[in-house]
């Protein structure tokens, strides 16, 4: 058991130094300021990075993170908070945050089974 | 072309949705068909809207993405349009167009101004017997310019008029054959 704790430590703190370089590298300057990780328990483990960038620029390169490091293929979540100005709109969260979601390969889930067409049957008056 | 029922657009976007396999497979046949371009309409949008609304407390995103967004709207919002781009093709919308139609269908009821999406449906009603938002749906996708034309649906009730509707609307019903009781 010590040894399986150890060995996801490491793992851990292989991720964290994979998209710590990658961050750097896509933003040419270390800006992480904190690193987090937490278990999601719909989703699993995840690992968010604080940065000192606005929201815009973070929101950027958390997208350029998720496109390198996709969920579908490593089954972590990469998170992203910035630390500056909030500068962007409703909208522009909406934005981000369904293209992120894409192209981590996230979806919605769902707490219990759901039924569509037994939904819309009843809402189209067909029961 | 390809207009798709909203229960294909969910059931293919959810996989604890137990239609997820049967809508995988109408999206299949129609990728087997060569089907190039996609359609939704307002009445897409209405229901997946809705029904998103209505179960939004079983629905749920990644804790790090759900701490960002602040409100039930916004989280509907985010639901809905990662849907249609979990779709392997992109959909083209088809808007509302033209004018309010006078009608006379009713002698009792006078200056009727409607829709003309009503209209249409009001005067293929007999016809097809479908229920009303069925009905709908229909209307919007005989709109497309497309000659030869697909309505994608998992709806029983669509499905068992699949020879009327490719009879009087020269639209042919993709679905999943299902088992009447």
């Amino acid at each position: 058991m010590k040894y399986l704790e150890g060995f996801l430590q490491n793992l851990t703190g292989s991720i964290i130094a994979v998209i710590y370089n990658m961050v750097v590298g896509i933003v040419g300057r270390d800006v992480v300021r904190d690193v987090k990780t937490y278990n999601d328990p719909d989703y699993g483990f995840v690992i968010r990075f604080d940065v000192g960038l606005d929201a815009k620029e973070t929101l950027e390169l958390w997208l350029r993170i998720a496109k390198m490091f996709p969920y579908t293929r490593y089954g972590v979540i990469i998170g992203f908070r910035w630390m500056g100005k909030d500068n962007v709109s409703e909208d522009e969260l909406v934005s981000y945050i369904v293209k992120i979601m894409v192209v981590a390969g996230l979806r919605p889930l769902a707490r219990k089974p759901l039924n569509i067409v037994e939904e819309l049957a009843e809402e189209r008056d067909k029961r | 072309m390809a207009y798709l029922d909203t229960n294909v657009i969910i059931g293919y976007c959810f996989l604890q949705d137990v239609n997820h396999q049967n809508a995988v497979c109408v999206i299949k046949q129609l990728q087997g068909l060569d089907v190039e371009r996609f359609y939704c309409s307002p009445l897409t949008l209405i229901e997946l809207y809705s029904y998103i609304s209505r179960s939004i407390d079983v629905l749920e995103l990644p804790l790090e993405l759900r701490n960002l967004i602040r409100t039930r709207e916004l989280k509907v919002r985010v639901i809905a349009e990662r849907c249609f781009l979990e779709l392997p093709f992109s959909i083209t919308f088809i808007s509302d167009v033209g004018n309010l139609v006078d009608i006379k269908v009713i002698h009792s009821l006078v200056n009727v101004r409607m829709f003309h999406k009503f209209a249409e449906a009001l005067e293929l009603a007999p016809k097809l017997q479908i229920p009303s938002l069925d009905l709908l749906h229909l209307m919007y996708a005989r709109q497309v310019p497309e000659h030869t034309k697909y309505f994608a649906t998992l709806d029983k009730a669509i499905i068992s008029k699949t020879e009327v509707i490719e009879r009087v609307l020269g639209i042919k019903v993709i679905g999943i054959p299902f088992q009447f009781s």
